[in-house]
């Protein structure tokens, strides 16, 4: 036990006594786990971007007039059923009919063919929003059937498939350069840190030599360069979770306003998982990378 | 105390530091051990103190043969030798206290016993009052104090003593070797090794002088011959 709290002595003297060499590995932790949550928040802008485009379009079924509104019930009943339906809207045909007439306040031409036809040209509407772009094959290949197709009139998602199509591609493509960059980022901050301690240790070479010959055992030696470690991944971790905070966060939050982002809502409610992560990753990172860097010269 | 039976050490298959060396060094005795740059003194340290293995021979301390000895009790031989350099080796970002309180620490000492036996020996050593220098705040003769304050601290049988005063002036040599005399007269061997044909001269104690890794000059009370 007294070995335990001497060598947490150990590491807290050496930790403060070179608090340029602490402090240069501080920033160094500091500025990989920075660009960790940055890109962290900017993976969820993207993805959230791409989830608010696919929310945006929808499948819309319009029925032929003087359906009657139990067929369409029906119809409403069965798309609800399906598991790739997220939901569904009924307009009756009036509701239509005041829709177009907003849509088109501005153009008398328009309106004025309504007069020309007399009655209300246009059957109900059903809106569907779907849970991936992917389902709207499938549901539009389960309405070609003759008992659908005798009620609706029109499908549009015929207008838009190409569109969809290229969104979807898209969205997939920059999912996977999503999943690559964080990949290549966590690889390029655990060399960083990896090398932080390398070099930490590099400066001490001289001192593992003396604390040899003096007697001291190899854990004796280890365990307060790999606590040391520690406290630098520590106050690394509560650094970024302040600067992250108020600065980055915030900053993301106002840029992306537009597109109805959180990205705010998104780190509080990931907290733990995100920094507590990042802070156990770092800490496993840094305790495998002290222990082999410190062994190097206890072999010696 | 100590026993070298035909010890040969090779950096290389034609580097040979260490010849088929053999020598007996009783408990208490003061032995300087001499000879030119390269004839293998260090490597003889070395190897007393397992920082190297011999390739071939037999090496016993204290009756414990280190010849073949495990890694794991290294520490254990080193606290109970004691050993000081001419480069000091103190760890810089200890004070004085702390770097001679270390080589107890390590054994599992408990804090009390540690500040009175440092104390004590920081006395001994003529360092009262520095406890909580820097090794940068002192001068070389203090610094080869507080290396031999830490070499002496757990109160070894054996005391290593590799050109302990070759970064030092005359006035500071002189006290250095006479507080290693002090510490043979209390009982402890002391084993040195140096370049100071003076000193080696004024101790009038045994002087083993080394060539091309064998001793070929072994005196009860010699001089520096080369």
């Amino acid at each position: 036990m007294i070995s335990f709290f001497r060598m947490i002595k150990f590491a807290a003297q050496h930790f403060f006594r070179n608090f340029g060499l602490s402090v240069v590995s501080i920033i160094i932790l500091l500025l990989a786990l920075v660009s960790v949550n940055i890109f962290l928040g900017f993976n969820y802008v993207a993805d959230r971007a791409i989830q608010t485009v696919q929310d945006k379009i929808d499948l819309s079924l319009y029925f032929y007039q003087g359906i009657e509104e139990s067929e369409i019930a029906h119809v409403q009943e069965y798309l609800n059923s399906l598991s790739t339906v997220k939901s569904t809207e009924l307009l009756s045909a009036d509701q239509v009919l005041e829709n177009f007439k907003t849509k088109h306040q501005a153009n008398p031409d328009m309106l004025r063919s309504l007069t020309e036809v007399g009655d209300n040209p246009f059957g109900a509407m059903l809106i569907l929003k779907v849970n991936s772009m992917d389902d709207y094959n499938t549901i539009i290949n389960s309405l070609d059937s003759d008992v659908f197709n005798k009620l609706i009139e029109k499908r549009s998602y015929d207008n838009h498939e190409t569109a969809i199509r290229k969104l979807e591609s898209i969205a997939s493509n920059v999912e996977i350069a999503l999943l690559a960059f964080t990949l290549l980022f966590i690889f390029i901050s655990m060399l960083i840190i990896y090398n932080t301690v390398k070099v930490m240790i590099y400066n001490h070479r001289e001192e593992i030599q003396i604390m040899k010959l003096v007697g001291a055992s190899n854990r004796f030696i280890r365990w307060p360069f790999v606590i040391e470690g520690m406290f630098a991944v520590l106050f690394s971790v509560a650094l970024t979770i302040l600067i992250v905070y108020p600065f980055l966060l915030k900053f993301l939050q106002m840029y992306f306003a537009d597109l109805n982002v959180d990205v705010l809502s998104y780190f509080q409610a990931n907290f733990y998982f995100i920094f507590g992560g990042q802070l156990l990753g770092a800490l496993l990172l840094n305790m495998f990378s002290s222990s082999i860097a410190v062994g190097r010269y206890l072999n010696r | 105390m100590i026993k070298l039976r035909q010890v040969s050490k090779f950096y290389d298959p034609d580097v040979v530091a260490l010849n088929r060396l053999s020598l007996h060094i009783t408990p208490g005795e003061f032995v300087s051990i001499v000879g030119q740059s390269g004839t293998g003194k260090t490597t003889l340290i070395k190897l007393l103190t397992a920082e190297e293995k011999a390739d071939e021979g037999q090496m016993i301390i204290g009756g414990w043969d280190i010849s073949d000895i495990h890694p794991a009790d290294i520490p254990i031989l080193r606290r109970q030798i004691g050993i000081i350099f001419q480069d000091f080796k103190l760890l810089p970002n200890k004070t004085v206290y702390e770097n001679v309180a270390f080589a107890l620490q390590v054994c599992g000492i408990g804090s009390k016993q540690i500040n009175s036996l440092v104390d004590s020996m920081l006395k001994v050593v003529g360092l009262e009052g520095k406890h909580h220098r820097y090794p940068w705040q002192l001068s070389g003769g203090e610094k080869q104090r507080v290396s031999i304050a830490r070499a002496m601290i757990h109160r070894p049988k054996i005391l290593f003593a590799d050109e302990p005063t070759g970064n030092l002036d005359v006035l500071n040599t002189r006290e250095i070797i006479d507080l290693l005399l002090k510490i043979n007269q209390f009982g402890t061997t002391v084993v040195l090794v140096s370049h100071d044909r003076e000193i080696i001269n004024s101790l009038r104690k045994r002087v083993i002088t080394m060539d091309a890794g064998a001793v070929v000059n072994d005196q009860k009370v010699g001089r520096y011959i080369l």
